[in-house]
């Protein structure tokens, strides 16, 4: 087994669109702060929601950079196989 | 001096003519308003919302009417002096508060201290129903001040509103998109 396979620099490990996860983060924040509101959860006049879409940003680049979705890499089965 | 008594309107009672709603009942919040002023309103075929009463939450229907009377103090006339005052739609810190019509703000000089008359409205269907929002106002008759506010909403249901599926539908486009940002890309080595 190649120890440079295993111990990848942070830099190469595969992920997702960051860019796009921290737009579409910024938007659901949005929405749902929208949606709090609308069901009455959150008052309109309340600041409280000014946090949401910058969690949104924080979780859009985080699950980005994690990529959860999708199928194995070329690089995992490098390790798997202990290539 | 009639323009003058017309610009002796109350917070109070600007207030209670936008709280003007058909479900009295339901305000029983402790009521949040202060000052030497009396506001009253009566929804055509509702019931009559007094701000100093109950600062709600009043349900109102989307278009209607009402009949109001508010006073500073004992109501009569004064010397005529300064005054001002203003009633806006709470929104959060950062962004302006909604400014009514015009009819919503008032200033002086003059010499009424009282006011009635009959207000109608006709909201845009794209109101969300059934949100509490905070109309807050107040009335600077120097050396009396009269502030408060109301919890007010719209009669209806969640979905009768346009709002609330643009809402809906633009979370779950949002939430794609977090979801495909989180797919793997390329080979990354």
């Amino acid at each position: 087994m190649s120890n440079d396979s295993i111990t990848r620099d942070e830099n190469d490990r595969p992920h997702g669109r960051p860019v796009l996860g921290g737009i579409a983060g910024f938007f659901l924040g949005l929405f749902v702060w929208l949606d709090l509101i609308l069901f009455g959860v959150l008052p309109l006049e309340s600041g409280i929601g000014y946090l949401l879409p910058v969690l949104g940003i924080a979780a859009g680049i985080g699950i980005a950079m994690w990529a959860p979705f999708g199928g194995r890499t070329a690089d995992d089965r490098t390790i798997d196989s202990g290539q | 001096m009639g323009r003058t008594t017309l610009t002796g309107l109350l917070a109070g009672c600007g207030i209670a003519l936008l709280a003007a709603g058909t479900a009295a009942a339901q305000a029983t919040d402790p009521p949040n308003a202060t000052g030497a002023c009396t506001a009253s309103a009566t929804v055509t075929g509702g019931e009559t919302i007094d701000p100093y009463a109950s600062s709600g939450v009043y349900e109102i229907p989307l278009s209607g009417t009402a009949s109001y009377a508010g006073a500073v103090g004992d109501g009569q006339d004064r010397p005529e002096r300064d005054f001002n005052g203003k009633v806006v739609i709470k929104t959060p810190p950062g962004v302006p508060d909604i400014e009514l019509t015009d009819e919503w703000t008032w200033n002086g000089p003059g010499t009424g201290a009282s006011k009635a008359g009959d207000v109608d409205w006709d909201l845009p269907s794209v109101m969300p129903r059934g949100v509490p929002f905070r109309v807050e106002g107040f009335h600077q008759d120097n050396p009396e001040r009269c502030e408060g506010y109301v919890n007010v909403k719209i009669e209806g249901g969640l979905f009768d509103s346009p709002l609330a599926p643009a809402a809906l539908g633009g979370t779950a486009l949002a939430g794609l998109g977090v979801g495909l940002a989180g797919i793997r890309r390329g080979e990354a080595a």
